[in-house]
Formats: C-alpha cells, structure tokens, sequence
C-alpha cells in the first residue's frame, strides 16, 4: 500500500514537473513570438515615416475626382467677354505654360456688364495657379484691366446667386 | 475675395497721397505699410503705417522713431548686412536680381542677422513674364518652409495701376504655386507682416 502511495506520488509529482516545464516552455514561445509581433510593429512604424504618409496622401488625392470650380471675379477697367476670356488665358500661359492654360480650363462663364462681374470656371486643382494668374492679368493687359477675386464657388448656380446678390 | 482673414500689405506704395483705404477694406486689409507716409494714420478701419526703405547708399537719412526700417538688397554686392544695418533695419527686402540668384552664404547672412525677409509680388510677376530665373525666390521658400526666416509678401505697386493693390488671396496663391504650403503661404500676408508691424512699435489687433 505504502509503495503504491510513494508511487502515485512520484507519478503526480513528475506530471507537475511535466506540466510547469511545458507551460514555461508556452510561455517562452509566445512571449518570443509576442517580442517578435513586436519587433515587425515597430519596423512598419519606422517605414511609415512622414514621407510614406506624404506620398500616400498625395496618391489618395491624385485619385479623387476633379471637381470644377467657379471663380467670381470684379473687372475693373473697360473690357468684352471674349477679350478678358483671352486676358486670362495669356496670364495663365505667361506664368505656367500652354499645357496648365489648356489642362486648367479657365473660361469665362458669364459677364455682366452692369456690375463688371465675371464668373469664370476652372478645375478644382488649378485654383491656386488661375488665383495667382488672376494678379497678372493686370501686368499681362500693360495696367489696363484688374481682376479682384471675390468668391470662390462649387457651383455655377451659387455663384450666379452671389453675383445677383451683388447686383442688389 | 470674402475671407476671415485680415491681411496686411507690407509693401504698399503711395505716389502723390494716402493709398485708396476704402479699396483696401474691400479687398480684406487691415494694415497697410505705405512707403512715403509721414507718419502713422487710421483710415475707417484700414491702418496706414509709414515705411522707409533704405539702401547702402541711404543710410545716413534713416529716419528715426515709429517707422518701418526696411533694409533693401537688389543685387548680392549690395546685399552688405554691417551692424549699422542690423542696427536700424527691422527688415530686408530681397529684390532684383537676388529674386534670380541668391548665394548659400547670402541665405545664411540673412538667417544669422535679418531673419525677416520682404518679397515685392510684383518684381515676382515682372520676372516671371520675362521669363527670368526665380532660383533666389525659391532658396528663399525652401529656408522659410523650413522655419530659418520669415517671409512676407507685399504687392508693391505695379504701372501705378487702378488697384494698386493685390487681393491677399493672390499673394498666397502666387508663394502655393512656387511650392509653399499653403498654411505658410497665407501666414506670409497675415501674421508675418503683423508681426513686423509689432517690431516696428504698431500693434495691429
């Protein structure tokens, strides 16, 4: 009786011992692979420096539709539709080209004579560039015509009401 | 342009009287720097701060007290910052050909003494619709982005036209195409000029 007491003892001990060494053995193995997940976070942060977010976010734009914009704009000078359309094509070539004047696809959308406003549209990516082209349509014309830009508008039917409310 | 933000022209010019205050209201300023003022006035809202502009040859009469000191530099010869200069300037406005070609060791001359640097928008159109180089120009960004000096931009004053001035929106747009980002760009004709005006003793609301 004694001896198979001593026995199961031996036998219960050796099965703790089994099972201590395999749970550190667990243990071990996860936190090794726990310190390697680690280890491959860190390096994707590290690559994902601010230069990757740049050029993600410059892909993410470069996918986003192209939206038109209408540019309010108040003549001042005395000047037709058809010659202030061809004023801020050349402002726009002198400074960026033939290929932006083309690409950017400044028109003049309506004139009004009454309250020398004009409504131009544009792409929306071009909008910094037709701004800055929009200053030298006064050096273009030699000091003869000046455009002042007042509002800038998604679309033509809120600047059509921008310009109505000037009127009144 | 209907904006929030309340612009200031450092480089505003007045040839015979006041610049039209009423036409800077329109367009959205609240200051303007008028080289050839007399002295410090208020129209409606419009601030007028006198500018003297000074060169190597002018530094003898350099008027003393509440004025704008702006040191100006067209070429690199010229471009000589002495302590005299440092002493009295509260600006240097890079013009001419600096617009063209501006040295490393100039940019560093400037970062290291005068490290508020004037842009004249319409020497910057003249260039570009004579098809001159505009290397200055853009060593001059590239340190501003990078935070060694700050620019502002004014419209100057261009064939003594019918505006004069040029809307603030405008001046931005012109700095965003060469590159600037725009939050810098628009700092350049709102805060940066404001901030002059505050060396210069006007503090502008």
């Amino acid at each position: 009786m004694q001896l198979s007491s001593s026995y199961s003892c031996i036998v219960v001990a050796a099965v703790a011992i089994v099972a201590a060494a395999s749970s550190l053995a667990i243990s071990l193995l996860t936190a090794r692979s726990l310190s390697r997940r680690i280890r491959r976070i860190e390096a994707l942060a590290s690559a994902l420096t601010s230069r990757a977010v740049r050029s993600f976010i410059k892909s993410a734009n470069a996918k986003r539709r192209v939206r038109k914009r209408y540019l309010v704009v108040r003549v001042v000078g005395s000047v037709g539709r058809a010659e202030l359309n061809n004023l801020l094509l050349n402002a726009v070539r002198t400074l960026y080209g033939s290929v932006a004047s083309g690409v950017y696809g400044v028109r003049v959308v309506d004139f009004d004579q009454r309250s020398m406003t004009a409504i131009v549209r544009l792409r929306s990516d071009g909008r910094w560039a037709v701004l800055a082209a929009v200053g030298a349509v006064e050096s273009v014309s030699k000091g003869s015509v000046a455009l002042v830009p007042l509002r800038m508008c998604g679309t033509l039917r809120k600047a059509r009401e921008y310009v109505r409310r000037l009127r009144c | 342009m209907v904006s929030v933000l309340r612009f200031v022209d450092i480089a505003a010019r007045s040839e015979g009287g006041a610049p039209d205050a009423e036409l800077a209201r329109v367009l959205g300023y609240e200051a303007l720097a008028v080289e050839g003022l007399k002295r410090y006035e208020c129209v409606g809202r419009v601030t007028l701060v006198p500018r003297h502009t000074f060169t190597l040859d002018t530094l003898s009469r350099v008027p003393r007290g509440n004025v704008l000191r702006v040191f100006r530099a067209d070429s690199r010869a010229r471009l000589k910052l002495t302590n005299r200069v440092v002493a009295l300037a509260h600006a240097v406005e890079v013009g001419g050909e600096l617009l063209g070609r501006l040295g490393r060791k100039d940019l560093r001359k400037l970062v290291n003494t005068i490290p508020h640097v004037i842009v004249r928008a319409d020497e910057v159109y003249l260039r570009l619709t004579m098809a001159k180089s505009l290397e200055g120009l853009d060593r001059l960004l590239r340190a501003y982005e990078a935070g060694k000096i700050v620019l502002s931009i004014g419209s100057g004053n261009d064939y003594a036209a019918r505006t004069g001035l040029k809307h603030g929106v405008v001046l931005a747009a012109l700095l965003v195409t060469f590159g600037l980002s725009e939050a810098k760009a628009l700092a350049s004709v709102t805060s940066n000029p404001k901030e002059l005006l505050r060396c210069a003793g006007y503090a502008v609301k």
